[in-house]
């Protein structure tokens, strides 16, 4: 087994541990954190289909990373909608997904690569809206998912730039030792992100959980 | 690998690395940089918050305090004016009910009794109007003002200088207010400053402005911003209820002046 599939393993791992710890206390949260919740669950979800492809079937399948990404978009945008209280979010989220549709139906081809462009924009957006709820809590004393958000502003910043480059991994001349520096720098930080994750849940939400 | 590294192909991946490199730099700076904000900024929000309700409460004490010193004034002048001098009446009529006088006696008693009710009378008034002049009520804020104005001329112990233009453009209560001020800091001048002379300065234009200076003993106005008397206090708690702003400024022995800018 390679060492970039067991590292992943370990993060999907610790996803998982983080989708059961927050599902405890997902009936009695805000809907800010039940939109994180369904996207770590999403993200779950295709961690798992993609181990098993790599595993039992042996082949990449890029067609997983559109779900991805795009998903992640979703999610993550309403549950910033949610905590930065700005409605252009929506509208921001409707055309991006509008247009999306629109660079699918005219290149179709695209679902056998990565989507560059598209992980580009989506992710920029998110990185947006992190930078953006960073600012809102300066003037809020109390306030909820800023580890969360540092968490998604590192993880995002250096995965967005390995997800663009994605199609390299397609290009024969590069050699494949070299782009797997890549993935584990991105593994890294997922696993960096998930710790971050945990350490919200322990912070905020652990004694909550004890006491009902 | 190094060698791999340096290939032309693979110049793109040490590209990318840098770039991955450098916006995480920047992210953390970012990040960083937020926090230390945020500490500062909340801080100061704190701090801003811990005056302002420091502020309150004090403002809630000297209200306090000048409510029992009225309650306290009053109490003695109801005692001074009124009660002593009724008791005087009570006494005069017992004695002529026992009847035990001559007419002539009778007839000074009665004449007696009927001064002092008078006298009694006219405290009262006094006492009433005081508590809160009738003019203000019928004929308005600048009567109100042009007759506090001449009760202390009237008093010879100072020369008020007044010239008030005032067009009705507060409602009552802030009329009151205005008033109070101005009775406050004539007491002050003559009380503590042992003015001789008062100028007032009133205008009603866009705002209204209230110029006021005598030439009494003055105040340390440093000394005042650590420890305020009940009369400042009040002044300024009432220009703070007519949303207004004041200022002022005075040297020992040089009398002192109050500008007052009051919005409509």
């Amino acid at each position: 087994m390679r060492w970039t599939v067991l590292i992943s393993i370990v993060g999907t791992v610790f996803l998982l541990i983080n989708v059961l710890l927050y599902f405890k206390s997902f009936a009695k949260e805000s809907k800010a954190f039940k939109f994180f919740t369904i996207y770590l669950c999403s993200m779950l979800v295709i961690q798992i289909i993609m181990t098993y492809f790599v595993l039992v079937i042996k082949k990449q399948n890029l067609f997983l990373s559109h779900f991805y990404f795009i998903s992640q978009f979703i999610l993550l945008s309403l549950f910033y909608e949610r905590i930065i209280g700005k409605k252009y979010l929506r509208v921001i989220l409707y055309s991006i997904l509008f247009l999306l549709c629109i660079q699918y139906y005219l290149n179709p081809q695209l679902i056998s690569q990565y989507n560059s462009l598209g992980i580009g924009v989506t992710q920029s957006l998110l990185i947006l809206y992190s930078i953006l709820y960073l600012a809102k809590s300066l003037k809020i004393d109390k306030i909820d998912f800023l580890i969360i958000n540092v968490g998604l502003l590192i993880y995002l910043i250096v995965s967005v730039l390995v997800f663009v480059a994605g199609n390299l991994s397609l290009d024969l001349n590069i050699p494949k030792k070299l782009y797997r520096i890549l993935i584990y720098i991105n593994l890294i930080f997922y696993i960096i992100f998930q710790t971050l994750i945990f350490i919200e849940w322990r912070k905020n939400y652990y004694k909550k959980t004890l006491r009902s | 690998m190094e060698k791999e590294l340096l290939q032309e192909d693979a110049q793109i991946i040490v590209i990318i690395l840098i770039a991955i490199l450098i916006l995480l730099l920047m992210a953390g700076a970012l990040i960083v940089f937020f926090f230390f904000s945020r500490k500062k900024i909340i801080n100061a929000e704190l701090e801003k918050a811990n005056l302002e309700l420091n502020y309150q409460k004090n403002l809630l004490h000297s209200t306090i305090e000048t409510q029992e010193k009225e309650r306290k004034r009053i109490a003695q002048d109801l005692h001074d004016a009124i009660s002593s001098k009724l008791n005087i009446v009570s006494l005069s009529t017992n004695v002529l009910i026992d009847g035990k006088i001559n007419k002539q006696e009778q007839q000074e008693t009665l004449h007696h009794i009927l001064e002092i009710t008078t006298n009694t009378l006219d405290s009262s008034r006094r006492l009433a109007h005081n508590l809160l002049p009738p003019i203000l009520e019928n004929f308005g804020l600048q009567a109100a003002m042009e007759e506090l104005c001449d009760e202390f001329n009237s008093s010879k112990k100072v020369q008020v200088d007044c010239d008030l233009e005032y067009h009705n453009s507060l409602d009552k209560d802030k009329e009151l207010h205005i008033f109070r001020i101005l009775q406050e800091l004539f007491n002050n001048s003559v009380r503590h400053g042992k003015a001789e002379k008062i100028v007032v300065v009133m205008r009603d234009q866009e705002k209204i402005t209230i110029d006021y200076k005598d030439n009494g003993q003055g105040f340390d106005t440093e000394a005042v911003l650590k420890k305020k008397g009940i009369g400042l206090k009040n002044i300024e708690s009432r220009v703070e209820i007519l949303g207004g702003e004041m200022s002022y400024s005075s040297t020992i022995g040089n009398g002192s002046e109050f500008h007052i800018l009051i919005n409509k």
